[in-house]
């Protein structure tokens, strides 16, 4: 599996003064896979993607990106790696070109073709000057410019913030295109959930600094469930039930979200005596906002409602 | 690398251009009030400030171009760095595949080269101006292209000042900008060392260690930690030049300023002084803070005024006092290598030439209207043909005759009167066996004080063995031996009013050279002479030498105690007194305070003693800089033995104990890559 | 090709449950006939925009089913119908449907007269899939 893993963290920390953005992350990216790395504002996704670029010091632990310490990452090593900010920032002088340009002089292995294909692909005039693109002509621009040398890794973060729905499809097909080589690896966060169901093959979940869920997209889909129990009377005191998300009451239900659905929890909820039990799939998205939402029971009982103010 | 040289140096050419652009101005317009000065001087009379007619000298042409480079290289760097402030833009920078050196080095060529675009090209423009014929009316020689050379040098290290202070990533805004202190080094001390390769040897140094700190920056993205150790090692020498420059500053301002009125500056001045008569006063001036003067005699008796009965008056006392010219023989390398008197002296303005004493010994003139050289006034040699003996480079006290036409050289064993409209000399002395020529002055005026018509045309010279007076026809009117010309190099005569024949007419003092008086513990005399009729010695003295005292305010010392101990010590001798005192209780108490920081922020106790000794040896600055520097870890309760441990570290330093995984929630879900 | 898919996000089913439920459709309403092929997986992906993973195990679910086949170096065809699913199994699937139909009818006041005549009409109106026959057992 090692092997196979091109990013490997151990108890990866950072502290930012005295808390941390992020808290013992063990992850594992295997090789030629899209990662999702997803998680609420602030949950230190960002901070973990520079840990892994080098570019912020981590507190504690160790990490590895293509076999070689994040804290000391080679210039052969960066050569394979390409890094997606997600301010999509350039210097504001330079036109088009002369990013290219600027940016071809620094690889062995640069691609002008695919450079010219994906400005071309964004609608980008050669003589253009960064500092007049709007924010998708320069995410293409970056883009292209990371996708240019051919890099076996990608580091995305959140690639798809601010982009108009044209150009946010154009990313996503331009990540389809780079699966085409098997050994390519995208490791990518974002809160475009439709877009992560699309192209990725796994995702993590970042909870507030600390990771919370990492397995294939499937997985997570399954794991999240919701279930309805419809009852003759009003419905019972909810016992405890490992992975509870959420729980809603009305007058004759109890909704129920719950992580690692299995055989344990239909056996507790059957217990219950319903009059119907359902089993409700959640979308991903549905999926996710239960995952990170706000945990606990809430009551909508009518006539409580309407005795409220 | 060429390609980040090459985007470096477009993207700040702006600057350059317009650094360029001012200094061009800057050095257009000195240059031409130089021109305006030769003017003045041509057309008025005198000698004036000659220094301003060699533009490579030129006094204010120089700070203007310490100023501008200074601010230039400053402006250059900040904006060089601060081109990549942007987070994100930063790491579009790093992320590529070159080392951070290489970036470093990328950097830092091309904002070196826009630095000598800008700085440069303006000095190099000034400079082939001047070597020009008929640009510059005065002498030329390559080593007056030293100072401004040395000056451009020290804008160097304040472009790696500005460079470190747009990358620090420091807690404070302040401590961003310390290494600016740093920088400051060189441009004050290029003014104020003698020799070019001092002022290049410290400009190398402080470049040396703001440019690794520079360079550490690099490594570390702006940050103290992840730094190499070179690089950590720069950035604290920097950091602690600008705290100690600041905290000093800031002390002195404070002290001064607020506790003023409390302080209590006073100075003893003394000097001896010499009546008509020949009598001997002791004249002391004390600023207490109020000045006063108290006027004695050889015995300590106070001097009373015979109109009124009371101590005699500074003002009365001045109208006996008798009249006297004093010269002093040069020693070498008085003058700081960006002095324009090291090279030159003008000697004279006469039919719009104007004259210069170059230190090489020649007398040439230069035409005001063609600003050419046109020829140069040489000794005569024994057969009467033009000599090549050097004049001695010695300072002009005057000259009997005041017409500014006429002064006078002299070579080493031969006193000239030159006269600058027929352009010829006339021997006045010369020296017969294998004596030396040290200084001359001529004197022309009242004999004495008040009395106008007794009037004194004489010469006054001092060679290495003797010290005459001569007439105004060279002849002797005394020669007596000199006591070491090396050891009293200042010589002065009174002329005093003999009331019969066994009076005497003259005097003659001798002042000891200070720093040899200083080695051998004040112990040196003034030594005086009076001459009596027929040419001899009639009575001699050896007066000790008063030197001044003065109470520097303790508001002053008080700042002063602010240094670090070792220099307050070098500075104030006296191991116990009580500002030493001070001194080295701040550091400890400071050193104490360090100590305690490290141990609450579990330091491991090697860097504890190296932080802790650093801050004993520099005091509050060490302090400062400790503070500014170091980021200490967070810590936190260790959940197994509970007490505060550093996040940073995998294992707790009281009970070994790792950090605990973080805590599950039941809501975990974790899969492993499906095998297909 | 005479299928066109589609899919969408954000739905509760997952995106390869979509991709097969459409290609099982198209089977069922005759417009994929045994022999036909569909697309590569990676152009399949690469038109709907998708990870090519999940249009594979859409492609893998149909292959278990039989409904599928994998020729090397040619793609993937349909397959003349082999019963994977033994008639129980079938049952098994279809009664929840049949349940589903007729208890939203009953909702609706439709009567059993009513229900049996729609029905006789839909099968009327379905051609039945070549090649599918229950001779085949």
């Amino acid at each position: 599996m090692n092997e196979q893993a091109v990013i490997q963290t151990r108890g990866l920390t950072k502290y930012f003064g005295g808390k941390p953005a992020v808290y013992e992350l063990h992850l594992d990216v295997p090789r030629g896979c899209v990662f999702a790395f997803l998680g609420r504002n602030g949950s230190g996704k960002t901070t973990t993607i520079r840990m892994l670029a080098g570019l912020e010091q981590p507190t504690r632990g160790t990490g590895s990106i293509l076999g070689c310490d994040i804290r000391a990452l080679t210039p052969a090593i960066r050569a394979r790696i390409g890094y997606l900010t997600e301010e999509h920032q350039l210097y504001g002088w330079m036109s088009v070109k002369e990013c290219g340009e600027f940016q071809s002089k620094f690889f062995a292995r640069w691609n002008e073709r695919i450079f010219r294909g994906i400005t071309g692909h964004f609608g980008l005039k050669p003589a253009a000057r960064v500092k007049d693109l709007s924010r998708g002509e320069r995410a293409g621009l970056c883009l292209a410019l990371t996708l240019a040398p051919e890099p076996e890794l990608l580091l995305l973060d959140d690639p798809g913030l601010g982009l108009d729905p044209v150009a946010r499809r154009a990313l996503v097909e331009s990540m389809i295109y780079l699966t085409r080589k098997s050994d390519r690896t995208i490791f990518f966060s974002s809160h475009q959930l439709s877009d992560v169901e699309r192209v990725a093959d796994y995702m993590a979940v970042l909870d507030q600094s600390v990771l919370r869920a990492c397995c294939p997209l499937e997985k997570f889909q399954e794991s999240v469930r919701q279930v309805r129990l419809r009852f003759s009377g009003a419905p019972p005191a909810l016992p405890a039930i490992p992975g509870l998300l959420q729980a809603i009451r009305t007058e004759n239900e109890l909704r129920v979200t719950c992580a690692q659905y299995n055989g344990e929890t239909e056996r507790i909820l059957r217990a219950l005596s319903p009059v119907e039990m359902e089993t409700v799939p959640l979308g991903l998205e549905d999926a996710f906002i239960s995952y990170l939402g706000e945990r606990g029971e809430k009551s909508f009982i009518l006539s409580e409602l309407e005795a409220q103010p | 690398m060429k390609a980040l040289i090459e985007k470096d140096l477009r993207e700040n050419q702006k600057v350059a251009w317009l650094g360029l652009l001012i200094f061009s101005l800057l050095l257009l317009a000195t240059y031409l009030s130089g021109i305006a000065t030769l003017t003045h001087l041509v057309e008025g009379s005198g000698t004036g400030d000659f220094s301003a007619l060699q533009p490579l000298l030129s006094p204010s042409l120089l700070a203007e171009a310490a100023y501008f480079c200074a601010i230039f290289g400053v402006a250059l760097g900040w904006l060089q760095s601060r081109n990549e402030a942007h987070r994100d833009l930063w790491a579009f920078l790093i992320h590529r595949p070159v080392t951070r050196t290489e970036i470093f080095r990328g950097k830092t060529i091309a904002g070196l080269c826009l630095y000598v675009f800008g700085a440069g090209l303006p000095l190099a423009v000034l400079l082939a101006a001047v070597r020009w014929p008929g640009h510059i009316a005065a002498p030329f020689e390559w080593a007056m292209v030293l100072p401004l050379a040395a000056i451009f040098l020290t804008g160097v290290p304040w472009y790696f000042a500005g460079l470190l202070t747009g990358l620090r990533q420091a807690r404070w805004y302040a401590s961003r900008g310390f290494g600016l202190v740093l920088a400051l080094l060189p441009s004050l001390c290029v003014f104020n060392v003698p020799e070019f390769w001092q002022a290049l040897l410290l400009t190398a140094v402080v470049v040396v260690i703001l440019g690794t700190a520079v360079w550490g920056a690099y490594q570390s993205g702006g940050y103290d930690r992840g730094q190499p150790v070179s690089g950590r090692l720069a950035l604290i020498i920097a950091m602690t030049a600008g705290c100690g420059g600041a905290l000093f500053a800031g002390a002195g301002l404070l002290f001064n300023l607020v506790l003023e009125p409390w302080s209590d500056l006073s100075y003893v001045v003394s000097n001896y002084q010499m009546t008509q008569d020949g009598s001997l006063y002791k004249v002391t001036q004390r600023a207490n803070p109020q000045v006063s003067v108290e006027i004695v005699d050889l015995d300590g008796h106070l001097l009373l005024d015979p109109k009124t009965g009371r101590k005699m008056e500074r003002e009365e006392f001045q109208k006996h006092l008798a009249v006297g010219a004093n010269i002093a023989a040069k020693l070498d390398n008085q003058d700081r290598f960006l002095n324009a008197e090291r090279f030159f002296a003008l000697w004279s303005t006469t039919d719009k030439t104007l004259w210069y004493l170059d230190r090489h010994g020649k007398l040439g003139g230069y035409d005001a209207r063609t600003r050419k050289y046109t020829g140069s006034l040489n000794p005569q040699g024994h057969d009467g043909s033009s000599s090549t003996e050097p004049f001695l480079r010695l300072p002009d006290y005057g000259n009997y005759d005041n017409s500014p036409d006429r002064k006078l050289v002299a070579t080493a064993r031969i006193l000239y009167q030159a006269d600058f409209k027929t352009r010829a000399l006339k021997a006045v002395f010369s020296l017969t066996n294998d004596d030396q020529i040290c200084a001359f002055c001529g004197y022309a005026g009242p004999r004495f004080r008040g009395d106008e018509n007794d009037q004194l045309k004489s010469l006054f010279l001092t060679t290495q063995k003797t010290v005459r007076l001569l007439d105004s026809e060279g002849r002797s009117v005394f020669a007596v031996p000199h006591p070491g010309s090396v050891e009293y190099p200042q010589v002065q005569i009174s002329f005093l009013r003999a009331t019969n024949d066994s009076t005497p007419s003259f005097a003659v003092w001798f002042f000891p050279e200070e720093e040899r008086n200083l080695k051998s513990g004040w112990k040196m005399p003034i030594h005086i002479l009076w001459m009596g009729p027929g040419q001899t010695v009639a009575k001699s003295a050896d007066l000790p030498v008063l030197r001044p005292s003065v109470n520097t305010s303790w508001p002053n010392e008080l700042a002063l105690a602010l240094l670090p101990p070792p220099a307050h010590l070098a500075f104030d001798k006296n191991v116990y007194s009580p500002w030493n005192v001070l001194s080295f209780v701040l550091a400890a108490l400071s050193a104490g305070i360090a100590w305690w920081l490290a141990r609450r922020h579990n330091s491991s106790v090697a860097a504890g003693l190296g932080w802790t000794l650093f801050v004993l040896l520099l005091g509050m600055a060490g302090l400062l800089t400790l503070l500014c520097v170091q980021e200490w870890p967070a810590r936190e309760p260790c959940p197994n033995c509970k007490k505060l441990r550093a996040v940073d570290r995998e294992l707790c330093e009281h009970c070994q104990s790792p950090f605990p995984p973080p805590e599950k929630n039941g809501t975990e879900i974790f899969a492993p890559p499906a095998t297909e | 090709m005479p299928v066109t898919f589609s899919i969408h996000t954000g739905s509760n089913t997952p995106i390869y449950q979509q991709i097969a439920e459409q290609a099982r459709l198209a089977v069922a309403a005759g417009r994929l006939a045994p022999g036909d092929h569909l697309p590569s997986v990676r152009a399949l992906a690469e038109e709907l925009v998708v990870n090519p993973n999940t249009v594979a195990r859409a492609y893998a679910d149909l292959i278990r089913e039989g409904l599928l086949e994998a020729r090397a170096g040619r793609g993937v065809f349909i397959t003349r119908k082999r019963k994977i699913y033994s008639r129980a199994e079938g049952w098994r699937r279809l009664e929840p449907r049949l349940d589903a139909l007729i208890g939203e009818a009953m909702v609706l006041d439709f009567t059993r007269e009513e229900l049996r005549k729609a029905f006789e009409e839909k099968l009327g109106q379905w051609k039945q899939p070549k090649g599918g026959d229950r001779n085949d057992e």
